[in-house]
């Protein structure tokens, strides 16, 4: 069966007449991963996005050449909740923790700033190269909606795995503390006696001090008796029944992926300016935008996904994509559905998505519309076949160039994830 | 990287009534886990998943001589990390106390299995 779906979307795509074009945007009603770097322009592959603060460092130190200059062409994605994990509380970030589909941790665990800086060379379209470009972007989710089915059905069948592992565990620990050897008591009796006439019950500045002096001493005891207690632990051949539920446990854990269904509300904004001629002076708005996706997962008949899109100076005039905004200080609303066949987790996905734009502050231009299939197949986990077919309109009949098609597959290199 | 799972260690308590508090946070992002927690033979909470929140085990002059353990078990469901953890968290007592142990698997799905085992000492008895 996946082999014929395969065929068929190259036959499909053989077939049809492919239009070359140089920028295709093939999900319209995606809400940008990062709105100030969409805002000017910038590729994904071209965003910084750093996972920690070590690697914000030296996203910063790389971008401004050791903090000598400021940085010329630079985008970078900012998750600060995943970025100070270590400096903050973070809550139960766990399967069981993830799973709430709204409140305060949402907000805070989906929250994306995007910053990002440009300096156009006199070949990029839609800017001055005498200026330079900044701008600033947010991201985040109200609701993302609940696991779905598979991912509950997982987790239940883990848990249970992990039920039963425990109860090994704790009798192993039962056991192994019991019947502990001579040593480790001996060396725990000399733990104790670290703490020989001191006084826990006077809580002065200077008895703490002295508590914490001790408590240093005890914590060299600490790691030599644990990792005695540790060896006991793995010391004997595991029982057929532990090795078994591992062996389960691992297969459920390596193919277990967090997938969502039910309600969905997400929020994306961002602005950019222009400082002509360089100077910090001398700026203007260049562009901006807010956008705001709902949507409806089912389990198993796919998405239905709406968009309500106003973009202050975009970079396209109508919904359809060829005819750049040589007009400035206009103003745009969109208005967007798209159906998305296909489960959350299913290899194959088809959608078919509509885009009606609106242009508020300019009689001479009409509304436009555009409308868009797209299908993709995971060939394997990492790799994608992709294939699109649309047709837009704006407000003029023109049979002949109003048809795309396009066929491209998508490549991860490394690890399969 | 140095993988610590084992802790074995004294909890320093006094005479007062003050509550004694414990916390677990099990991380990192999206990986599975179960806790049993038991103080002396009484079971505080069994089959736990996620994070203990903080909460009340005992008052400082009744914790004396008794023994905390707590086992987990971590599954690595993680897509974005292979580095388990477990930070314990305990005060009230003379002092407050945080305990980190991780460990970082080989592959992707491995499990850690996590022992501690924590004695309340009240050195003035």
């Amino acid at each position: 069966m996946e082999k014929k779906i395969y065929l068929l979307l190259i036959f499909i795509a053989c077939c049809s007449t492919i239009k070359a074009q140089e920028s295709t945007d093939l999900d319209l009603l995606r809400a940008p991963i990062s709105p100030a770097s969409n805002l000017l322009g910038f590729a994904q592959s071209e965003i910084d996005k750093p996972t920690d603060v070590s690697d914000f460092m030296a996203s910063i130190q790389s971008a401004t050449n050791a903090y000598t200059t400021l940085p010329s062409n630079y985008a970078i994605d900012l998750a600060p909740f995943w970025l100070l994990r270590n400096k903050v509380n973070m809550g139960d970030i766990s399967t069981v923790g993830l799973e709430k589909s709204s409140g305060k941790n949402v907000l805070k665990q989906t929250l994306v700033l995007s910053i990002a800086i440009k300096n156009p060379d006199s070949i990029a379209a839609g800017f001055n190269h005498n200026s330079t470009y900044a701008g600033l972007g947010f991201r985040f989710s109200i609701y993302r909606g609940d696991y779905d089915f598979t991912t509950k059905q997982k987790l239940h069948q883990i848990a249970e795995l992990q039920k039963l592992k425990l109860s090994f565990i704790d009798k192993k620990a039962d056991s192994i503390y019991d019947n502990l050897p001579t040593e480790i008591n001996e060396l725990k009796e000399k733990r104790k006696r670290i703490f020989t006439d001191f006084d826990s019950n006077d809580e002065s500045a200077d008895n703490i001090a002295l508590g914490e002096l001790l408590y240093k001493k005890q914590s060299k005891l600490d790691s030599i008796i644990s990792i005695k207690i540790e060896e006991l632990f793995n010391s004997g051949e595991k029982s057929e029944d532990s090795k078994t539920i591992d062996d389960k446990i691992k297969k459920l854990a390596s193919e277990f992926q967090l997938a969502r269904v039910g309600f969905s509300w997400e929020v994306s904004g961002g602005v950019s300016n222009e400082f002509r001629q360089k100077n910090f002076n001398n700026s203007k708005l260049y562009n901006a935008g807010l956008w705001t996706t709902l949507g409806y997962t089912w389990e198993k008949s796919g998405a239905l996904l709406g968009i309500l899109r106003y973009l202050y100076n975009p970079d396209k005039i109508f919904a359809l994509d060829d005819l750049t905004n040589e007009i400035k200080n206009i103003s745009t609303f969109d208005t967007g559905l798209r159906y998305i066949v296909g489960g959350p987790q299913s290899k194959f996905n088809g959608s078919l998505e509509a885009v009606y734009r609106s242009v508020l502050n300019k009689d001479t231009y009409d509304s436009s519309w555009r409308l868009m299939l797209n299908l993709d197949y995971a060939v394997l986990k990492n790799q994608k076949l992709t294939f699109s077919f649309g047709r837009n309109y704006d407000g003029t009949t023109n049979d002949d160039n109003n048809l795309i098609a396009t066929l491209g597959t998508v490549f991860g290199f490394g690890n399969k994830r | 990287m140095a993988t610590n799972t084992t802790l074995d260690t004294l909890y320093i308590v006094n005479s007062s009534n003050r509550k004694v508090t414990l916390e677990l946070l099990v991380g990192e992002e999206g990986q599975t886990s179960l806790t049993n927690i038991k103080l002396n033979n009484g079971s505080v909470i069994t089959d736990l998943a996620g994070n203990f929140e903080k909460a009340e085990i005992g008052k400082n002059a009744d914790l004396n001589g008794k023994v905390l353990r707590i086992t987990t078990t971590i599954a690595d469901t993680s897509k974005t990390t292979n580095l388990t953890s477990l930070t314990i968290k305990l005060s009230g007592g003379f002092l407050t106390r945080t305990y980190p142990l991780f460990k970082l698997v080989d592959s992707e799905g491995e499990s850690v299995d996590y022992i501690c085992n924590i004695e309340f000492f009240n050195p003035t008895l």
